[in-house]
């Protein structure tokens, strides 16, 4: 790994892709396609609305899809497909150890029953063979680590005595504790008031500086995204619309739906105003329009929109979109 | 226990004045908190009882005034009086001392009919939760069709084919009982797994034994645990039936079914025969209600 410490993103490291990766329900594919790619040290971010298959790609990545569900494609993991693995293989190799995740629901992603410390032992038992008072003391750490104040203390305190956003820092210091290259994020701080939601993406990215860590955030808030990521991948009913450096997406959305997501923010500027919004709903899985799926809410649409899945078109070094008219939508802001 | 008619028989405000001085919101005011309070010793009241049947059964020797076995025929069919609390039976035998022999019976036909069922059935519960498939399939049709007969009377035939007895009546109750247990937990487990901490649990790499026994376990626990509380009750209830049928506990031995059975004959000239023994076994049924209930409720304070 070259110098991840600084969080600068390179291309010559990548840790992890996703290539055309595609998540089916019988006829139903509510995740088509994915291209994403993560390089050591890197933060990206994954928005789309509810439904958009971000939380499926997450599970997807760590074998955790249901039963029924089938995925296709690659998940490339420093050489290897994780999609050929069988779940002991995952639990060998990158569950737990590699790649850790935090679930957006800090209520209940904690056992309730064991106390926090314990939670973290086991995980430091489990992985890195770590018992007893040294255990103990590297879960002290790890509370100290993610801020959690008067850690010795905490370590035997039960998850229901914990605020939503200590527990939210307990599920990142357990996630932590077997030293992951990868952190998922699904979500992580959707479940927070807004104040200890900033203080929970700053943890996140001083841990990702501190501990040469990538993260994928998985999020439907934009505001998240431009004040953590490096890249964002934006994904509307399955499909990636957008994937552009964090500055490229604010400045030139190249994306119908892109622009329409960043319109719709709030704005402190023209509060009391309408809230801009993209009109009509997104499709339902079973019935996706033909071509483009965002066609019957564009306001760009063209008759070809419905003809067949538009191509990526390449826009600049790492920036493309999959709309027929993206050089022409692209309006540097 | 021997007054236990509360004291306000007659109601003095009522009677004489006629016209109300308008102060009801005092009284009922006072009168909520004091139901509040009342509602809270339940499961003090309920454990003192278990207590009580406890002591009874680790102890009947010290506690009983008479053997409860010895006949005296100078004293058949005597009604409760100083010398016999409950009265005496058509042996002579000594009914109070019976009863407390009885209680060592039956807590451990509340404790050996469901132990294992408990065991084996919350077990059987958390693999067929977690794991499903095919194995659970079978599982569910056999669970139809155990339902669709009694309990009582599967167990009875049961009891019938291997014989009356104790023993026998624990192997007829296990093998019906577990059902009820894997049942129970698989459920619970159905809808834990879906909680993010298994999913958690299963990305930290672990195995599926430690997320079931070290993970959903203790989640479940708590609801088998009060289930088990109203269980136990529920066996002394099927033992003793078992026993007054001539199926379980056998005479001379006393257990409360038994007793009942034998004083159903002199039950127009000497009630107390069977009245005890059955206050008894209501009383054995309140108790584990209420300590159960208040284990529960415990236990849901926690999580």
């Amino acid at each position: 790994m070259t110098d991840p410490a600084q969080g600068v993103s390179d291309p010559g490291t990548q840790l992890l892709s996703l290539e055309q990766l595609t998540i089916a329900f019988g006829a139903v594919r509510p995740v088509d396609g994915i291209e994403v790619t993560v390089a050591a040290g890197e933060v990206v971010g994954l928005v789309g609305e509810s439904g958009s298959g971000k939380s499926l790609i997450l599970r997807a990545i760590l074998g955790l899809l249901p039963r029924h569900a089938t995925a296709s494609g690659r998940i490339v993991w420093r050489g290897t497909d994780l999609l050929t693995l069988s779940q002991p293989a995952l639990n060998a190799t990158v569950r737990g150890k590699d790649i850790a995740i935090v679930f957006q629901e800090p209520m209940t992603a904690l056992d309730p029953v064991l106390p926090v410390g314990l939670q973290i032992t086991e995980s430091l038992a489990v992985h890195r063979r770590l018992h007893g008072r040294a255990a103990r003391t590297r879960a002290i750490e790890l509370l100290d680590l993610v801020g959690i104040p008067d850690a010795v203390r905490r370590l035997d305190a039960f998850p229901h005595e914990f605020s939503g956003g200590m527990r939210q820092r307990a599920m990142i210091a357990i996630a932590l504790a077997s030293g992951p290259k990868l952190l998922l994020a699904d979500e992580p701080t959707t479940a927070l008031d807004v104040t200890i939601q900033d203080q929970i993406l700053k943890l996140l990215l001083r841990l990702r500086a501190e501990l040469a860590m990538s993260v994928i955030l998985v999020t439907h808030d934009l505001g998240v995204v431009a004040e953590t990521c490096d890249r964002v991948a934006v994904l509307y009913s399955g499909r990636m619309m957008e994937t552009a450096d964090v500055h490229a997406l604010f400045r030139a959305p190249a994306h119908p739906y892109t622009q329409g997501l960043i319109a719709s923010v709030p704005d402190l500027k023209h509060a009391r105003e309408p809230l801009s919004s993209i009109s009509g709903a997104p499709p339902d899985p079973r019935e996706f329009p033909p071509g483009c799926r965002f066609a019957p809410r564009c306001p760009h649409v063209l008759p070809a929109c419905n003809d067949g899945q538009p191509p990526s078109i390449h826009l600049s070094s790492g920036h493309s979109a999959a709309c027929l008219r993206a050089h022409e939508v692209l309006v540097p802001q | 226990m021997t007054d236990g008619v509360a004291t306000p028989a007659s109601d003095p405000v009522a009677l004489p004045h006629r016209q109300p001085p308008r102060r009801p919101p005092p009284p009922q005011a006072a009168s909520r908190p004091g139901v509040a309070r009342l509602l809270r010793p339940a499961p003090t009241a309920g454990a003192a009882i278990l207590l009580l049947f406890l002591v009874c059964a680790v102890a009947p020797g010290w506690i009983a005034p008479y053997d409860p076995l010895a006949f005296d025929y100078r004293a058949l069919l005597k009604p409760p009086g100083p010398a016999h609390p409950f009265g005496t039976d058509n042996f002579g035998r000594d009914l109070l001392s019976r009863v407390i022999w009885a209680a060592r019976v039956d807590l451990q036909i509340a404790i050996f009919a469901t132990l294992f069922p408990m065991v084996f059935g919350t077990f059987a519960g958390c693999l067929l939760g977690y794991f499903g498939g095919i194995v659970d399939v079978v599982f569910r049709r056999l669970v139809d069709v155990i339902i669709t007969l009694p309990f009582v009377v599967l167990v009875i035939a049961i009891v019938a084919v291997l014989g009356p007895g104790l023993t026998n009546m624990y192997i007829a109750i296990s093998a019906v009982g577990w059902i009820v247990y894997a049942r129970l937990v698989r459920a619970e487990v159905l809808t834990q797994r879906r909680l993010d901490y298994v999913a958690s649990g299963r990305v930290m790499g672990y195995g599926a034994p430690r997320i079931i026994f070290r993970h959903l376990l203790p989640n479940v626990a708590p609801t088998v645990v009060v289930y088990w509380m109203s269980d136990m009750a529920l066996a002394i209830l099927l033992g003793s039936s078992l026993g007054y049928l001539g199926l379980g506990a056998q005479p001379p031995t006393a257990e409360w079914g038994v007793l009942i059975a034998d004083g159903k004959n002199f039950l127009t000239t000497a009630w107390w025969m069977s009245i005890f023994p059955g206050v008894a076994i209501v009383l054995a049924g309140i108790g584990f209600s209420l300590a159960g209930d208040g284990l529960a409720e415990r236990l849901r304070r926690r999580t």
